[in-house]
């Protein structure tokens, strides 16, 4: 009775610590306010805050359990384009808050072309995922 | 005959539609006796009302009264200016709305999904990337191409959406995330010279 107990209370706590503490990463980084922001709505706050849990759902699902969608490769490239703009979002909270644009931008002194910066980091970033992916070796 | 004191303070919000005349009750709340303030609140600042952001500074707000009413000692509190919009009206269209919302919604429960799984293969990025696809495609690929370049091209797509790069192209005077990081960084200086030559002088 105590070992089913502990079974149950134990990855429940774990999951409620790993639960939270990402949720209160993406706030802090300001990511889910940039994407509720997005749509101009902040009135559905319900809405996003369930997709964000049923999310985090699914991904139990996806890694826990031998379960798949089959025969839908070409679902692929939606989902693989919103991954990746929701790791691109967190790449660029992450430059953002540690300053390296801004203070570069100030100490050359081109404050004028910072948005040609952003365009460079975009291609490179997009770059080095394409490479880092599909050259077999790293 | 003694002056009579006027305490105001400008409101956070303006609540008129582009068009609609804006009193001077609109911009800021009035304590004062009974009668001036009731003439105070009957200023008509902008007749035709405000079409633009417009920035109002407690001087002008000053001069203002003091055209209106004699006798008056005005003392503004607390900020000493604040920039003003008119609301804007709703025309959107109720699709794009649904469209925008349901992309959030998406992009948030994708997105959770993801940090999830990453954090759990201890960022082992290409292998969580492997088990989304054969969850997707029933299929095991060590090299899932088609999700690969979807998901780079969307790393690209997501720092220009964090960064506001399309709405910068689009309205130049809105400030992006980074604008408003060097305008901080700016002013700092600006307030770290000022306290330093307070300094000196003593």
């Amino acid at each position: 009775m105590i070992k089913c107990m502990l079974i149950i209370l134990i990855p429940l706590s774990g999951g409620l610590a790993v639960g939270s503490s990402v949720a209160a990463f993406f706030v802090v980084l300001g990511v889910t306010v940039k994407i509720v922001k997005l749509s101009k709505r902040e009135e559905y706050l319900v809405f996003y805050q369930l997709s964000l849990v049923l999310g985090a759902l699914l991904s139990c699902v996806i890694y826990f359990f031998d379960f798949s969608l089959k025969q839908f490769s070409l679902l692929a490239v939606p989902i693989g384009l919103l991954f990746g703009i929701f790791t691109g979002m967190v790449a660029a909270a992450l430059t953002e808050t540690l300053d390296i644009i801004t203070i570069a931008v100030n100490q050359l002194k081109i404050t004028k072309w910072l948005y040609l910066i952003v365009l460079v980091i975009i291609l490179g970033k997009a770059a080095g995922s394409l490479l880092f992916f599909l050259f077999p070796g790293f | 005959m003694e002056s009579y004191e006027v305490y105001f303070q400008f409101k956070p919000f303006y609540q008129k539609k582009s068009g609609e005349r804006a009193l001077l009750s609109d911009f800021i709340e009035v304590s004062a006796a009974e009668e001036i303030k009731k003439q105070i609140d009957r200023i008509i600042v902008f007749p035709h009302g405000i079409n633009a952001p417009v920035r109002l500074t407690a001087i002008q707000i000053v001069q203002l009264i003091h055209q209106a009413v004699n006798r008056v000692s005005v003392i503004p509190i607390g900020e000493s200016s604040a920039l003003y919009e008119p609301v804007q009206e709703e025309k959107d269209n109720p699709l794009l709305v649904f469209l925008r919302v349901a992309f959030s919604a998406v992009l948030l429960f994708f997105g959770s999904a993801l940090a999830i799984m990453y954090f759990h293969a201890d960022v082992n990025m290409k292998e969580v990337h492997q088990t989304v696809y054969q969850f997707i495609s029933g299929k095991k690929a060590a090299q899932p191409v088609l999700f690969s370049i979807s998901y780079s091209i969307g790393i690209g797509a997501g720092i220009a959406i964090f960064f506001e790069v399309i709405n910068k192209l689009k309205n130049k005077e809105n400030p992006g995330p980074l604008e408003l990081e060097i305008h901080q960084a700016d002013k700092e200086i600006r307030d770290y010279l000022r306290d330093q030559e307070g300094k000196k002088e003593n």
